[in-house]
């Protein structure tokens, strides 16, 4: 496939993705949390007995799994949006001030990263999800506490390398002071390659997300979470696929997406992660 | 008059099958005679990298797809050649000393790993003994112990001869030297010249000597010929050509070498640049910085045999003293 | 080269002396032990006399000490949950489970991915490599638990060739060590799919070719050895992928390793078992990475030189 089609085909589908957690919800037919008992397990629309009342089938309660899928995608959405925000702030700001500072704050700084990326991660959410109790917030915070620090790895390198650009010199020595330097100079030049870590970033969000409400501690149901949904339809899987099945395939959709337009980012503003999986 | 050992005939080549792909290379010929040492000189970008990869078949695929004419070794032609036979030609028959030294030996291989299999392959028996020998012959100091050694533990002077012994393993008739001295130090490429000298005596072979140094041609090279935007545009004697440039740009490109016998006055330097591939001009690709140029070198030049053996593609050539007498 | 190594052992003891530091503070202060240990009919008598006896009335840092002299004494404590079983004991017990599924995952990755890698890289801009390329993006995007359960699904319930769940025989493996490895082999495979393109394209393979040496020997002995050296540099990551992964992929298929353990442990706030388990994986995390460190001295002749 020529990569530009790839590409292409892969943001089209991230901009769906975005257009139908954000305004999806007011479209719907059903509602995602109710449902009715003699509905229960319906199959999808094209199965010998589907019907188009529900065009994805219904789960073990009667809800309609299209109209679930479309309000996982908001909450999938909003997780990623605000653990990016909080991880990538955290992190960015650490990293940023431990390139420019140096010295043993950059030491300590950093050996606390690399500790932070040498801990078995999913154990870590899961102990302190489990310990705090299933909440969007919480699981917001333990996925940031998590991932905070690839941006402090990445903003620390490229605050290196840009601190010793003539332009830095000229600002420092024109009397500009350290805030407006790192604000006007070294931000805005490091920010390309941030974003390539939080575009990378948010399919592993979005897996760790589904991956932690799968275990029961992420998104507390009756939330229509897509992991906590994976989870719901397990114990039907045989009779009713659809209800584990679907949910799954709309994750494996928007990670690949993700992953494709990020590596086609990657090859374009900063050749040097490339391979580094994420 | 003995056969050419290596003959090229309109050799085209183009950045992929098309027809109307940009050209690298743009209808080149030129013969190499038994024991004869041909230098090819021209700026970077004039094509005489990939001319010398060429005759190994070692342009990159889509290269290999847009060439076109005949490269004749021995009579047979190496572009439609089967695999097989080809492999029996590197290395054995010709072999090829590439530019980097740094980049052209493996980093995970010990240096006598990499000499061997060229020496296993040209049917040596007593593989260590061997591989002594030749790192001797490059004047390695203690060859039995840097045979263990690896790339990183060498200078560039070093593994540059490492190269060559290793190109030269399997005694080859033909050895293409693809700037081999441009990543040396200025008295390590004197002394790497002369070693080379000594080499070709030693093996009888011909050599292919690509670079943009006029310097190095005149230690080493029998004939020159000077490429320049993927077309030969003058050959000759290395002598002929040295006193009695025809060319233009031959005469220009020798104007800025810095010679000592000269008074140490500034450099004459050629106006503009060489035209990149694909946005190279009609007729003399010359023509646009050239000060003899006029309203014909839009036409492609015709080629001219001054004498015996000295060919120039030109319509003004550079008249020199004895056609005017 | 010993230096470089004692320094890297010392890192490691002060990770897993941080991680051990997160687990106390995570299980004594925000948990309660002595609420879940208590029965409902206790007397305030009895919540006294559990709190001296756990040592609950202690300053916090000496607790910590306490808790860790204890575990250098391999004594992590009880299981709280009714067989009140050594929480050691039952942590050991449950790793040979693991070790093998994680072992069997990570074989079975590094050769396909290898392979993978080298075909699409020996075939660039064909049918095979676009199909390569095309399982790897998969592989890296599909959730492991929903890929297990698809697995499940379809080779177990509808084509019933191998078996749902569970520890049993050399069948048993294969679903759970497929689930656990596509990530890792999806990596490997575009890691070895690059490193390889790059090593193709170098100039000591030209010189290989140069010599004459024939396009199997060019790609096996000349590129794989230079192109391998990324994925060891990666094993560390890979490794700790499946160690984590585990937890998710042994839940699915119901297998007795850790990662099912740390997973029970956690929902039943079990915390004794939860430390142990938790240490014990870090532990393994910090030897892997060690491994790698020391694989990576022998691959690459300049490393060894460097240190």
């Amino acid at each position: 496939m020529p990569r530009d089609l790839s590409f292409k085909c892969a943001l089209g589908l991230l901009i769906l993705f975005a257009i139908v957690a954000l305004i999806g919800p007011f479209f719907l037919e059903h509602d995602p949390l109710r449902g009715s008992l003699r509905a229960r397990l319906d199959p999808p629309a094209w199965a010998p007995e589907g019907s188009a009342t529900h065009l994805l089938g219904t789960d073990r309660l009667g809800r309609d799994v299209l109209a679930r899928i479309v309000q996982g995608a908001r909450i999938s959405l909003a997780v990623c949006v605000v653990v990016i925000a909080i991880a990538g702030t955290i992190g960015t700001a650490l990293g940023t001030l431990s390139g420019y500072v140096g010295g043993w704050l950059d030491r300590v700084l950093m050996r606390l990263v690399d500790l932070a990326l040498s801990l078995p991660v999913i154990l870590l959410a899961l102990l302190f999800a489990a310990v705090v109790g299933p909440s969007f917030l919480n699981i917001v915070i333990v996925i940031s506490l998590v991932l905070w620090s690839q941006y402090a790895r990445m903003s620390r390198g490229e605050t290196l390398r840009v601190k010793n650009e003539d332009y830095v010199d000229l600002a420092r020595t024109s009397g500009l002071g350290h805030a407006a330097i790192i604000f006007r100079h070294v931000l805005p030049n490091i920010a390309p390659s941030l974003i390539v870590v939080a575009t990378l970033q948010v399919g592993v969000v979005i897996i760790l997300e589904a991956s932690l409400s799968f275990l029961g501690v992420g998104v507390p149901p009756p939330n229509p979470s897509w992991g906590g949904m994976v989870a719901e339809g397990r114990s039907y899987i045989v009779s009713a696929w659809w209800v584990s099945a679907l949910p799954g395939l709309a994750i494996v959709l928007v990670v690949m997406a993700v992953n494709v337009v990020g590596d086609a980012l990657t090859d374009r503003i900063n050749p040097g992660l490339k391979g580094r999986g994420a | 008059m003995t056969d050419p050992l290596l003959s090229i005939r309109g050799l085209t080549v183009r950045v992929g099958k098309r027809s109307d792909a940009p050209s690298i290379l743009d209808e080149v010929s030129l013969d190499l005679m038994p024991g004869e040492t041909l230098g090819l000189v021209g700026e970077s970008g004039s094509g005489k990298s990939t001319l010398g990869m060429s005759v190994l078949r070692l342009t990159s695929p889509t290269l290999t797809a847009g060439t076109s004419g005949r490269i004749a070794w021995k009579g047979q032609d190496i572009l439609t050649m089967p695999n097989r036979k080809l492999r029996h030609i590197r290395g054995e028959e010709i072999s090829m000393i590439l530019q980097d030294p740094m980049a052209s030996l493996n980093p995970v291989q010990s240096i006598g790993t990499q000499l061997k299999e060229a020496l296993r392959r040209g049917g040596k028996r007593n593989l260590s003994a061997a591989a002594e020998a030749a790192l001797a012959e490059v004047n390695i100091p203690s060859p039995a112990e840097r045979l263990r050694a690896f790339p990183h533990q060498m200078s560039g002077g070093m593994r540059q001869r490492i190269v060559s012994a290793i190109g030269l393993a399997q005694d080859p008739e033909l050895l293409i030297c693809d700037e081999p001295t441009t990543a040396l130090d200025a008295t390590i490429q004197y002394q790497f010249l002369e070693l080379l000298k000594a080499l070709r005596a030693a093996h009888h072979m011909a050599m292919l000597f690509i670079t943009h140094d006029f310097g190095v041609v005149a230690r080493i090279c029998d004939r020159v010929a000077v490429m320049y935007a993927g077309r030969i545009v003058e050959t000759g004697p290395v002598a002929e050509i040295f006193s009695r440039p025809a060319h233009p740009y031959t005469k220009a490109l020798l104007a800025s070498v810095p010679s000592t016998s000269h008074a140490p006055h500034r450099l004459p330097v050629i106006e503009g640049a060489p035209p990149a591939v694909g946005h190279r001009p009609q007729g003399c690709p010359f023509h646009p910085r050239c000060a003899a140029a006029s309203a014909h070198c839009r036409h492609a030049p015709p080629r001219t045999e001054l004498r015996p053996g000295h060919t120039l593609n030109c319509w003004h050539p550079q008249e020199h003293p004895h056609e005017i007498a | 080269m010993l230096k470089h190594l004692a320094g890297r052992l010392a890192e490691a003891l002060v990770a897993l002396l941080l991680m051990s530091l997160v687990i106390f503070l995570l299980s004594r202060v925000i948990g309660d032990p002595v609420a879940l240990l208590l029965s409902d009919s206790a007397t305030e008598a009895d919540r006294q006399m559990l709190i001296a006896q756990l040592g609950l009335d202690q300053p916090g840092w000496r607790q910590y000490l306490t808790f860790l002299g204890n575990a250098l004494q391999g004594d992590f404590g009880q299981s709280v949950t009714a067989g009140r079983e050594d929480a050691l004991h039952l942590v050991l017990s449950r790793l040979p489970a693991s070790l093998s599924l994680a072992g069997i995952a990570l074989l079975f990755t590094l050769v396909v991915g290898i392979l993978l890698g080298v075909l699409a890289a020996v075939t660039r801009g064909t049918v095979a490599d676009l199909a390569v390329r095309l399982l790897a993006l998969l592989g890296q995007s599909a959730p492991s638990f929903w890929l297990g359960i698809m697995l499940i699904y379809l080779f177990a319930v509808k084509l019933g060739w191998l078996p749902t769940s569970g520890l049993g025989g050399a069948v048993y493996y294969v679903l759970p060590a497929l689930t656990l490895g596509l990530f890792t082999l999806a990596a490997i495979t575009r890691l070895v799919r690059a490193s390889m393109l790059e090593a193709l394209g170098s100039e000591y393979v030209k010189l290989a070719r140069i010599k004459g040496v024939s396009e199997w020997a060019v790609v096996l002995r000349h590129a794989l050895g230079n192109s391998l050296i990324p994925v060891v540099t990666f094993m560390g990551t890979f490794f700790a992928t499946m160690i984590t992964g585990a937890v998710v992929v042994e839940t699915v298929f119901a297998w007795p390793g850790i990662g099912r353990l740390a997973y029970e442990s956690i929902m039943a706030r079990d915390f004794p078992v939860i430390q142990t388990v938790v240490l014990v994986i870090t532990a393994f995390f910090i030897l892997a990475n060690l491994i790698v460190d020391l694989l990576y001295l022998a691959i690459d002749p300049r490393m060894r030189a460097r240190s």
